[in-house]
């Protein structure tokens, strides 16, 4: 059976109406929280300074590094 | 065979008293009854707010600020941070986001991150997991849930990071992470 095309077309805008109604009737709020975390260094130092490889000193002279270089622990 | 005038005269007053009849039909007597029924739209008022030391809120009541945390090590817990929304309106409130954000100047440090999520009364948290994946994984279980008028949903978030899941890598040293949780509702 044919469907007549003004039929069709109310038919078309009655859904499209629908889907207005379902996209925009809805009354919406929102709240937020919200907080700071901030991580500490971790500093190694021998002889006073700050190295990434253990110097040996006498006398607070760096004679050398005798070692590799150490990583650094975070704990 | 031909009718006389007086036949047909006869018969078109006949039709047409048919036709005042059915004319008539519209005089009926004629009554009604109608039913009234007032609508009033509710406005919705969600705020929130914590219990724990050194949190503040907007005068609006919307917008939540936790104590900041830290320096931390690697290993760390902020505890438990009570955080209280409540529904002042006087309609049903239904959950329908959680958006999360969290800037950061150190992403191992923003991808270290555990959070915890335990309602209150519950058994086990709503969430335990990775901070980065929370928006992904909490959405399904918290989207749908309803805060009714007049209550409120009471709700304890913790991060943190070792003990029981990996403590933060060492490129996390020296970072701050700003995480803000936003949840929507509809009503």
């Amino acid at each position: 059976m044919a469907v007549r095309p003004k039929l069709m077309i109310g038919a078309g805008i009655a859904v499209a109406g629908l889907g207005l109604i379902g996209a925009g009737a809805t009354f919406t709020t929102q709240v937020s929280g919200s907080t700071s975390i901030s991580s500490g260094d971790l500093g190694l130092s021998l002889n006073g300074q700050s190295q990434s490889s253990l110097l040996v000193g006498v006398d607070g002279n760096n004679l050398n590094s005798h070692f590799t270089p150490i990583s650094r622990a975070w704990c | 065979m031909a009718y006389s005038r007086k036949v047909l005269t006869v018969g078109a007053l006949g039709i047409a008293a048919f036709a005042l009849i059915g004319a008539g039909a519209s005089a009926t007597f004629t009554d009604g009854a109608a039913a009234q029924k007032t609508i009033t739209a509710g406005t919705m008022n969600m705020t929130i707010t914590s219990t724990t030391p050194g949190a503040w809120r907007t005068t609006d009541g919307k917008t939540l600020t936790l104590a900041a945390y830290g320096p931390v090590g690697s290993t760390f817990s902020t505890g438990p941070q009570t955080v209280i929304v409540s529904n002042n309106s006087s309609i049903d409130a239904k959950l329908v986001k959680l958006s999360v954000t969290a800037p950061t100047s150190n992403e191992q440090l923003r991808d270290g991150i555990y959070v915890k999520i335990q309602m209150a009364g519950a058994n086990s948290p709503v969430y335990d997991g990775l901070l980065a994946d929370l928006e992904s994984s909490a959405t399904p279980f918290i989207k749908g849930q309803t805060i009714a008028a007049g209550t409120s949903m009471t709700a304890d978030v913790t991060f943190y990071a070792g003990d029981s899941k990996p403590s933060l890598p060492d490129g996390a040293q020296g970072g701050v992470v700003v995480p803000t949780f936003t949840v929507g509702f509809t009503g």
